[in-house]
């Protein structure tokens, strides 16, 4: 089985907490947050892992991100991928679901037939969920989002995804792309041995001049969407203390309730 | 010069510390509370490849080095110091294996070892000796092709869980009439071998130390590790660089330890209508806690690396040993009084952190040992 | 693109057995109030299937033949796949998940998403293509049924029917007894609630009040008892009762701004600066499962 896994580079989602926005420039102040790789994209990738142990074949990973982005692609090769593309060029900064999803399918077309392309369901960061369903209208294939079960058959996938009111159990073609959620499986840890291994696993930097993509469709250019200003959001409120003694706190918990007349 | 590690060993790192913190960090606390080591983890540090980092990938280890081996014990030791006595003092009988074994019982031996499917041991104090290295009773006679031990060791680490625990013993005389030592693998589960008590240590909880009794005990002449009488330069060469390596490694995470928890609950008290790391006084406490982290840092890494090389590095191991651990203490005492009433309160690890820094000194040769290694090496280098 | 220049909104709605569904209601009202005064065309575009490749088709052709300016789309877990399908058939932007729309001074329609957790807001446009598609997270716009009127129907042909994703069966999901995004009053519990005994009690103290029962993501993971139906957040529910009282929250932003909304917010933590307590009404340092016990005492 032939799996594409695209990954996305994120900031640590553990640090959103401590995010500001910079009061002149109104720009996000991102630094000193690490990199990771997008939590749900590591079960994409785990999930993609399994099928190959099952079903035999080849995991090849693929990012579009900044070149100093590269380690988070070894770190997949570490974790078991066979492959990885890095796909980076300034032209293709500042672009939105539609202008991602659209190099990442052209990449994704360069790398020869596909059974199957796995992503997380949504980015940590940006989390509009949109980009494993366009890479598949760029692609024209079926796709699935928020699954949480797997299975290989005949023509394709079973695959379960986590609707409104229920679990529905989808049958779908191959080749197509499903997104997964964190809840798919727990990822494996990398370990040492995958360090080692990760050595010699082919990482592959490709440019625009590799893809010859029209200017026009790229970046912030070929962005249906633009992005204006950046707001935080002011959650504050009066934070009056209702006391340290458990039994005193219920109580006035208690009155709080009754106001309420719920 | 290079002070900057490999982007590969940074890799490295934040794999180590992504499994620690999911696996060791929740719990740490309640090992040392329970008093409980936690040998379950064992197979899982094995499959993460810390166990046999720097083992030959022949012998089923990782094929780095010792560098990369302290680089673990001090994430580890950040969160449990007790887990990290047990890991090291398993690395400590692999590294015996590695240095002195034949083929035949390094393949044996060590890929399970590195699989933390069988845990390792090295065993020499006894209640007649310890720095004392000759006052040691514990006799082995070469009987019948069978090595019969007799004797008792105490405060060995991973007595209770050693499956090939490797012991020295007195199997001679030199032709001065002095006692000649040789290292001997005693598997457990042996006739008339078994661990004895336990001890309930002040600190390091979480890894277990107890005596081993050998009461005409008996395995094969080949359990034999290395040569004949030479049972004091492998114990002395693996304790003076794995031992007290891994000791020094372990305080410098306590000291990273102290270091983080200090920082976070000077900026989160508020005393006076402002955190108290605004306070000169306070500030100066961290500081010097940074100092500290940062010299037993540059000391443990300065000595792995060039133990890496190939060079001898017992005198860098001893220096940053007896440094590291000293400042831990300090360090750890000046994270409780900086904290205040909270310092002396369980539900906060700062008060574990002094426990487990001086639990540290006694293991691998107590500071006064290294002082004396270290005025040796300073009078013959500086004359 | 401008106020003015939207003649015609279409609003999709998934309905269930003709009737209209709640977000739908929410979102139509929305767009109402937001273009009121404008001659505006209004839309309820109606297809009842769950299968996201036959519903992205059957609005396609309907947008295709009505040429609207704007498609709302509630973000339901189906929404949430049929909005960014239609972007690229129709080559068009999608704004995901908004918290709000609305014309800004420049008179422009701006959609605000939100990022990192719901830390950091962005305005959004769409200004060269068309239709611009928006989606709303269900449950933040308030609109009851009956405060919209003045718009047509359209129930969308159904597509013809392709092999390449079939829906085979479907396993409803227990029917929460007290749903919590119309919850009135909310017990919370967080991570550090601790036991799936505390758990327990939550559910004790929201059966005796007729509240609801709510938790984060940690306590989901952590096999405490809820599953994510009782989860409050930008990847869970939005919930916004009279009166909120949370236990052991630390207050990642997510959570925060899925109960923003919500009259008093009470917040009991050991930890005095757990992030929680500045969006807090009320805050109490204490330990939550001794206020719980104590006020399972009191109430009971």
């Amino acid at each position: 089985m032939n799996i594409l896994v695209c990954v996305k580079p994120v900031p640590d989602p553990e640090k959103y907490g401590e995010l500001k926005i910079d009061g002149e420039t109104k720009r996000l102040i991102r630094e000193g947050i690490p990199t990771v790789v997008n939590p749900s994209d590591r079960n994409a990738l785990e999930e993609a892992l399994r099928l190959r142990e099952e079903h035999g074949g080849k995991v090849t990973v693929l990012s579009m991100a900044p070149e100093f982005s590269r380690d988070k692609l070894v770190e997949c090769l570490a974790m078991g991928a066979d492959e990885a593309y890095l796909v980076s060029d300034r032209i293709f900064g500042g672009a939105d679901t539609y202008a991602t999803s659209y190099v990442l399918a052209k990449a994704a077309e360069k790398l020869g037939s596909l059974d199957l392309i796995l992503m997380g369901n949504e980015s940590a960061d940006g989390a509009t969920a949109h980009v494993p369903v366009q890479l598949a209208e760029w692609l024209g294939l079926p796709h699935l989002c928020r699954v949480c079960s797997v299975e290989a058959t005949g023509e394709g996938f079973r695959a379960v995804k986590k609707g409104d009111e229920g679990r529905l159990v989808f049958g779908i073609r191959k080749p197509c792309v499903l997104a997964v959620s964190s809840d798919i499986n727990k990822p494996r840890y990398v370990n040492a041995m995958g360090l080692i291994k990760a050595r010699k696993k082919p990482l592959t930097i490709w440019s625009n001049e590799d893809l010859a993509l029209d200017e026009e469709k790229l970046g912030l250019t070929g962005s249906p969407t633009k992005a204006g200003e950046l707001i935080s959001p002011d959650m504050k409120r009066g934070s009056e203390s209702l006391g340290k003694d458990p039994e005193e706190i219920a109580g006035r918990i208690a009155e709080l309730i009754r106001k309420a007349g719920v | 010069m290079n002070f900057k590690f490999t982007e590969e060993q940074e890799m490295l790192r934040d794999a180590f510390v992504t499994f620690i913190k999911e696996e060791v960090a929740p719990y740490a606390a309640e090992w040392d509370e329970e008093n409980r080591t936690p040998v379950e983890l064992m197979p899982k540090l094995g499959e993460m490849g810390i166990l046999g980092v720097f083992v030959p990938e022949t012998y089923g280890g990782v094929g780095l080095g010792h560098t990369e081996r302290v680089m673990a014990l001090e994430e580890i030791a950040r969160y449990s110091a007790g887990l990290a006595m047990m890991v090291f003092t398993h690395q400590l009988g692999m590294a015996a294996i590695l240095d002195f074994a034949t083929e035949e019982q390094k393949l044996k031996y060590l890929p399970d070892m590195c699989a933390g499917t069988s845990i390792c041991g090295l065993a020499v104090t006894e209640p007649g000796g310890g720095s004392d290295v000759a006052g040691q009773k514990t006799t082995a006679e070469l009987v019948d092709g069978q090595w019969v031990i007799n004797g008792r060791k105490c405060f060995i680490t991973n007595s209770h869980c050693a499956d090939h625990p490797i012991l020295t013993c007195k199997t001679g005389e030199d032709e001065r009439g002095r006692a000649t030592f040789s290292a001997i693998m005693i598997d457990k589960g042996t006739e008339g071998f078994m661990p004895g008590r336990e001890e309930n240590k002040l600190g390091l909880r979480g890894s277990m130390t107890g005596e081993l009794i050998a009461n005409n005990a008996k395995v094969p002449e080949s359990n034999l590790i290395g040569e004949v009488g030479k049972g004091t330069p492998i114990a002395m060469k693996e304790i003076g660089e794995v031992g007290r390596a891994s000791m020094a490694a372990i305080a410098t995470g306590i000291l990273r330890a102290c270091l983080e928890d200090s920082v976070k609950f000077a900026n989160e008290r508020i005393v006076y209508g402002k955190p108290i790391a605004k306070l000169q006084a306070i500030q100066f406490h961290v500081a010097d806690i940074r100092v500290a982290y940062e010299s037993a840092r540059l000391m443990l890494y300065k000595a792995a690396a060039t133990k890496d090389e190939g060079k001898p590095a017992t005198i860098d191991f001893g220096m940053a040993k007896y440094y590291a651990t000293d400042k831990a203490c300090e360090c750890a005492r000046k994270t409780i009084e900086l904290m205040g009433g909270y310092g002396v309160v369980n539900e906060y690890a700062a008060g574990r952190y002094l426990r487990d820094a001086m639990a540290c000194i006694s293991s691998g040769g107590t500071s006064e040992i290294q002082k004396i290694i270290i005025a040796g090496d300073t009078f013959k280098s500086f004359k | 693109m401008r106020k003015e220049q939207i003649r015609k909104v279409m609003v999709y709605d998934r309905a269930r057995d003709g009737k209209a569904s709640e977000a739908f209601h929410q979102c139509m009202g929305k767009m109402q109030e937001v273009l009121a005064g404008c001659d505006t065309e209004f839309i309820r575009l109606v297809m009842e299937d769950d299968n996201p490749l036959t519903v992205t088709a059957a609005l396609e052709a309907e947008i295709r033949s009505a040429d609207p300016d704007l498609v709302i789309i509630p973000a339901t877990a189906l929404g949430e796949e049929v909005a960014p399908a239609l972007g690229i058939r129709l080559d068009t932007g999608v704004a995901a998940h908004c918290c709000d729309i609305h014309v800004n001074e420049e008179g422009r329609m701006a959609y605000m998403v939100p990022a990192f957790g719901g830390k950091v807001i962005g305005e959004i446009f769409i200004p060269d293509t068309r239709p611009a598609i928006a989606t709303v997270k269900p449950g933040l716009f308030s609109c009851g049924e009956g405060c919209c009127e003045g718009f047509k129907e359209i129930i969308c042909e159904p597509p013809e029917t392709s092999d390449d994703l079939v829906l085979l069966e479907t396993e409803e999901y227990e029917q929460q007894k007290n749903p919590i995004d119309k919850a009135r009053l909310i017990f919370c519990g967080g991570f550090g609630i601790g036991s799936e005994e505390n758990w327990n009690k939550l559910e004790q103290l929201a059966e005796m009040t007729g509240g609801a029962a709510g938790c984060t993501r940690p306590v989901v993971d952590m096999g405490w008892g809820p599953d994510e139906q009782s989860m409050i957040g930008t990847s869970g529910r939005t919930v916004r009762p009279e009166l909120y009282i949370g236990f052991g929250i630390s207050g990642a932003a997510h959570h925060l701004c899925g109960i923003s909304d919500s009259g008093t917010i009470v917040n009991v933590n050991n930890d005095s600066a757990a992030e929680s307590f500045p969006a807090s009404d009320f805050t109490a340092e204490a330990d939550a499962g001794a206020v719980i016990d104590s006020l399972l005492e009191k109430l009971g």
